[in-house]
């Protein structure tokens, strides 16, 4: 035996090659064999469910005076604001309305104290035709319109909203607008000079009776104006009167010898979504306008018709308070189990040294921290969607039996669009937030400054935005990963119709995808800072 | 005031763990008390009971007649090195033994007296975080003579020590002994404590196992044993056998003989002829007389505590 | 038996001899523990830099506040309230700082040579409640003046000037001044809060995590524009932090949920149960 040639051990363990699964699941097997971290982990997701309901269970509806509005309700069972000035005509079976507008004027009614520079007062006051079921608030429609602020939409059964020409309407740019009913289908055009029409889109209003409404229309929103100052919120609320002038109106389809009869349709809802007796008769008719709004509203000459209008609107009814968005919050209590859990899952093993064990058995710091990253998102993400998926539909059935009615907030199921958003969009907020903690405690190596940071950018925002001046209480909720708690908005926004965005009651300057990724942008430049210093740091 | 430590009937479960089972022993002034034992022995247990750190369940434990959390000045009665790593690492050593010198009245020259002692230098001004095992070991050191007190308590201070510091440390534990102070060394390797250590304190189990002098246990473990050099081992082994001595073998040439004196070892070999070259008491080392002492307690941890006592008996003599 | 020799040993109790009224046997004087502590807390870096995260967050965010607030006409807002804003973020720095005091002895194992010190644990613990007190009582009286005085500086030219009814701010107003002194009395019970906490639960992240909810999420959801009224009264008068802040109102005193003064004694009852739970189980337990 010769001991010259010895050859040199070779390990019997024959790892495999691409060896980042092997650090998924050794990073999974360090966080799930710590019992600590695994029970942190599910009570953040119990915590979150039980804050939630909780704060479901003792949000007050009966008391808000939004909560139960007296408004119509649409033909998609929403509550909705009808109220407009509508001259009109009987139409029966198939036939059409054209017309075509002039100007539009849209202005504050004096003596209120609106600042000039807001002006013009309502970008969305709106002027044009409308068929229409019938005179009951509510009933359904299809409507083509002029704006001042966004062109020609047209517009039909509340929620919906098309876009047709850009750009204001005056004598010299008039525009030309058309519908056409075919039963139960209404199409609406638009054209600059009554030649070329093009069609903007196509509306079938279910149950439109065989005799229907069909005329010209005029509503102008107030204008609302939010004023929130330190920890105080003062909205103000404008009336404004929109004045429309229309000629080459031809009607096909109606009744022969019809005359055009002018009329206020619905009654103006209040800030509360009360029906506003101050200003109206009860029977809804007459409304005698504050200030110095004329009784006279529809003029009609020459063929050409002047219509006015003040305080009417034709849109969903919307709320400034969103009591799912806000219960939400619940969650917050489970984001600070969870960001003190994506920060000790490295700073435990700074502590003791363990990270030594880590960084020989995996030289590859980066992948290191990816590994970990995407332990510490999955778990609290899965965590997250559970907690979600429970406590959601169980608060949004309290909140609707404690008065908030679900014409204006609606109950969404978990598999509609928006349930999916909320739930999921929570469990990703939660992900993402422990991601960031991770990075913060790769970053600060200390467990007590990494949940500090985490707190400070993603929870501090949202109680100073509360408590700032809007100005600076919005630019908090775009630039901080707060943003993302945007995704918990449970009332819907609509474009088309103004609405007071307050931090106070839960709505985000930001769209919630948008704000969201606000998040994901901020835990991509931890990753980016916690891999450099990873890397460039003894361990 | 008697400079000593007494421990006495100390119980102590952690949970279902007994981590101390009655454990009593007086550490005596003047000498380096060993305190060996395997690990998990209660060695560190018994020390944070001393200084009131843990709460024993039945017991007591009293330093110069009193327990610790009486002491006005703890540190001027019992220093104590528990785990050398027990610092905050953003701090400096002479910060760190500054605030320790605060607690009990103490001033910074003591402080920089310490330093000079323990032989920390200039590096008493540099964070403690960037200090390697040996360097903290002589902060702990440091910070365990700061009261200059009467006695001394170090748990494991051979660890993660190099050869030459294990030396230096022997002797000054030896020289602390030397000026009358009563020193209590724990350690799990008997090796450590061969040439430090005049009295020993072997724990298992959380009793005593053995509390006796390092000479006396010697002399049990070797117990009139014979050495024997020889290059024939088996015919050795068979003339011996046949006068009724009882025979191991260590080596291919050594033979350990129990049963017979020397001189009668040497007739007998010489009366079969036996060639041999060496005839010698055999004397055994510390190590294996711990061996001996605690083999019962590592191997049979599961049975009843008749072992240990056993081994207590076999200790006693 | 022989005491003698070793370096240094020369009569180190002398200070000890000379104070005759102290019983020769019995603890640890709380003065030397606290001496100790001193010494201990000024040696490390992250205190120097917590203090200063504090005051700068609570002047800055202040100083930002009463920059962004305009009051154009009449309007209702509390310039005391206003530029005493800061307090929000500071907070969060000087209950890291009193978290870490205990907690970090934990996580480096150092709390057992403290109590080999000290050995009387409520000695330790008082020790410790007296330093972070002191400390932080200065930091947070250096970190609210400066924001008195940004307000006051500030504030007049965004209209709040005397022609709509404000006074320039001043620690000669009576309720001005009860509401900067409140306000430095409170960082100091959110660090006894702080404080106790961590000692009860021993673990720096928890202690935090446990912290900042009580300090930021409650009165989060309080301020939440759904809640029932009554429940909104009630998180308002018992949480820590907004029953705590209610010392810094000036206006409109008798439309808050509770008093100015009775809300710090809130939140010195939550301290008193932090520090009576953390000081009861530093007793009970083992280190």
């Amino acid at each position: 035996m010769s001991t010259g040639t010895m050859s040199p051990y070779q390990s019997g363990q024959r790892p495999g090659r691409d060896d980042f699964p092997h650090l998924l699941r050794a990073e999974w097997t360090k966080f799930r064999t710590v019992r600590g971290w695994v029970i942190a982990m599910v009570a953040a997701a119990v915590l979150t469910g039980l804050a939630v309901v909780a704060l479901a269970g003792i949000g007050g509806g009966q008391q808000n005076p939004g909560a139960h509005p007296v408004a119509a309700i649409g033909p998609g069972g929403q509550a909705v604001t009808d109220h407009f000035y509508f001259v009109r005509q009987s139409l029966a079976g198939h036939g059409s309305i054209t017309v075509r507008v002039t100007s539009l004027a849209d202005n504050e009614l004096p003596g209120q104290g609106l600042p000039a520079h807001y002006l013009p007062a309502q970008p969305w006051a709106k002027a044009g035709i409308i068929i229409k079921a019938g005179t009951k608030p509510g009933s359904a429609y299809a409507a083509v319109m002029v704006t001042p602020g966004h062109g020609v939409r047209m517009q039909y059964d509340f929620t919906h909203d098309a876009a047709g020409l850009a750009g204001p309407v005056s004598a010299a740019s008039p525009r030309w607008l058309r519908l056409t009913r075919s039963g139960d289908t209404v199409t609406g055009y638009d054209s600059a000079d009554g030649t070329h029409w093009a069609e903007i889109g196509t509306a079938r209003l279910a149950g439109l009776p065989a005799t229907a409404q069909a005329g010209l229309f005029a509503a102008s929103p107030q204008y609302l104006q939010a004023v929130q100052q330190f920890a105080n919120n003062n909205n103000a609320f404008y009336d404004t009167q929109a004045t429309a002038a229309f000629d080459h109106v031809r009607l096909t389809g109606g009744q022969p010898g019809g005359a055009w009869r002018g009329g206020v349709i619905g009654f103006p809802t209040g800030p509360g979504g009360q029906r506003d007796i101050s200003r109206c008769g009860p029977s809804g008719q007459d409304c005698r306008k504050i200030g110095s709004a004329p009784a006279a509203r529809f003029s009609q000459a020459a063929g050409r018709f002047t219509l006015s209008d003040s305080g009417g609107d034709i849109a969903p009814y919307i709320t400034d308070v969103d009591p799912l968005g806000l219960v939400l919050k619940g969650s917050l209590i489970g984001l600070i189990a969870v960001i003190a859990l994506g920060a000790m899952f490295i700073t435990a093993e700074y502590r003791r040294g363990l990270i030594r064990t880590t960084f020989s058995a995996s030289p590859r710091r980066g992948r290191v921290l990816a590994a970990k990253a995407v332990v510490i998102g999955s778990a609290t993400f899965v965590a997250g969607l559970v907690g979600a998926a429970i406590a959601v539909p169980i608060a949004e059935r309290k909140l609707h039996a404690g008065g908030w009615v679900s014409s204006v907030f609606p109950v969404w199921s978990l598999t509609s669009g928006h349930g999916l958003q909320i739930v999921l969009g929570t469990a990703a907020l939660l992900a993402v937030a422990a991601v960031l903690a991770l990075c913060a405690g790769a970053v600060l190596r200390s467990s007590a400054g990494a949940i500090t940071a985490g707190v400070v950018v993603l929870i501090v925002p949202l109680l100073l935005a509360v408590v700032l001046p809007q100005g600076p209480g919005d630019w908090l909720l775009r630039l901080t990963p707060a943003a993302a708690f945007g995704l918990q908005q449970g009332t819907p926004h609509y474009s088309q119709v103004m609405s007071f965005c307050q931090p106070y009651n839960g709505c985000f300057p930001l769209s919630p995808w948008y704000g969201f990724a606000v998040l994901c942008v901020w835990a991509a430049a931890g990753l980016a800072l916690a891999t450099y210093l990873l890397r460039r740091r003894d361990a | 005031m008697e400079a000593t430590i007494e421990v006495s009937g100390l119980r102590k479960q952690f949970g279902p763990t007994v981590a101390l089972d009655g454990m009593t022993f007086t550490v005596a002034p003047g000498q380096v008390t060993g305190f060996v034992g395997p690990n998990g022995a209660g060695k560190s247990t018994t020390m944070r009971v001393i200084l009131g750190l843990d709460a024993a369940d039945a017991g007591t434990a009293l330093v110069g007649g009193r327990r610790y959390q009486t002491l006005r000045h703890p540190l001027s009665q019992v220093g104590s090195l528990l785990d050398a790593a027990a610092l905050q690492p953003s701090r400096s050593a002479r910060n760190h033994l500054l605030w320790l010198a605060h607690s009990q009245g103490l001033t910074a020259k003591r402080v920089d007296a310490v330093i000079e002692q323990a032989g920390l230098g200039q590096a008493a001004r540099r964070k403690a975080g960037g200090y390697s095992l040996g360097m903290r070991q002589r902060l702990g050191i440091a910070a365990a003579l700061l009261g200059d007190p009467p006695v001394l308590m170090f748990d494991e201070p051979f660890n993660g020590m190099d050869p030459e510091g294990i030396v230096w440390m022997r002797g000054f534990l030896r020289s602390l002994a030397a000026e009358g102070r009563a020193v209590l060394v724990s350690s799990h390797l008997m090796s450590e404590l061969e040439d430090g250590a005049d009295h020993l304190v072997v724990v298992g189990r959380g009793q005593v196992i053995a509390d006796t002098s390092v000479a006396e246990l010697i002399a049990a473990a070797s117990d009139g044993r014979v050495s024997l050099r020889t290059t024939a081992p088996s015919d050795a082994t068979a003339a011996l056998a046949r006068a009724d001595a009882t025979v191991a073998a260590t080596s291919h040439d050594t033979l350990i003989i129990s049963g017979l004196t020397a001189g009668r070892i040497v007739a007998v070999l010489n009366d079969s002829a036996v060639p041999f070259s060496e005839v010698s008491a055999h004397r055994a080392t510390l190590e294996e007389a711990y061996m001996e002492l605690t083999r019962d307690v590592v191997e049979y941890r599961a049975a009843a505590p008749s072992g240990v006592a056993t081994g207590s008996r076999e200790a006693a003599q | 038996m022989t005491r003698a020799l070793s370096a240094g040993g020369a009569p180190l109790r002398g200070a000890a001899l000379l104070r005759g009224a102290a019983p020769l046997r019995g603890a640890t004087p709380l003065r030397e523990a606290v001496h100790a502590e001193w010494t201990k807390l000024r040696t490390v870096p992250s205190t120097g830099w917590l203090l200063l995260t504090a005051i700068v967050l609570t002047a800055g965010v202040g100083a930002l506040t009463t920059t962004a607030e305009k009051c154009p006409a009449s309007c209702g807002a509390d310039p005391t309230k206003l530029s005493l804003t800061g307090i929000l973020p500071g907070q969060a720095a000087i209950a890291v700082l009193a978290v870490l005091v205990m907690t970090s002895e934990y996580s480096s194992g150092m709390i057992r040579i403290t109590l080999t010190a000290v050995p009387r644990r409520a000695t330790a613990m008082a020790a410790k409640a007296i330093i972070l007190s002191g400390v932080v009582l200065t930091a947070g009286t250096v970190a609210v003046l400066a924001s008195v005085l940004a307000g006051r500086l500030i504030l007049p030219g965004n209209g709040f000037s005397a022609a709509h009814g404000f006074a320039a701010l001043s620690l000669g107003n009576g309720p001005t001044l009860r509401a900067a002194a409140g306000s430095v009395l409170y960082l100091g019970l959110i660090a006894l809060f702080s404080l106790g906490l961590g000692t009860a639960l021993r673990d720096s992240g928890a202690s935090i995590a446990v912290i900042l909810s009580l300090l930021y999420i409650v009165p989060l959801l309080s301020d939440l524009g759904v809640l029932a009224p009554a429940w909104k009264h009630r998180l308002q008068e018992y949480g820590p932090a907004t029953a705590g802040l209610a010392i810094q109102a000036t206006r409109n005193l008798p439309k808050l949920p509770i008093g100015p003064w009775p809300g710090l004694g809130v939140l010195a009852a939550w301290t008193a149960a932090a520090l009576l739970a953390g000081g009861l189980l530093l007793r009970l337990r083992d280190v």
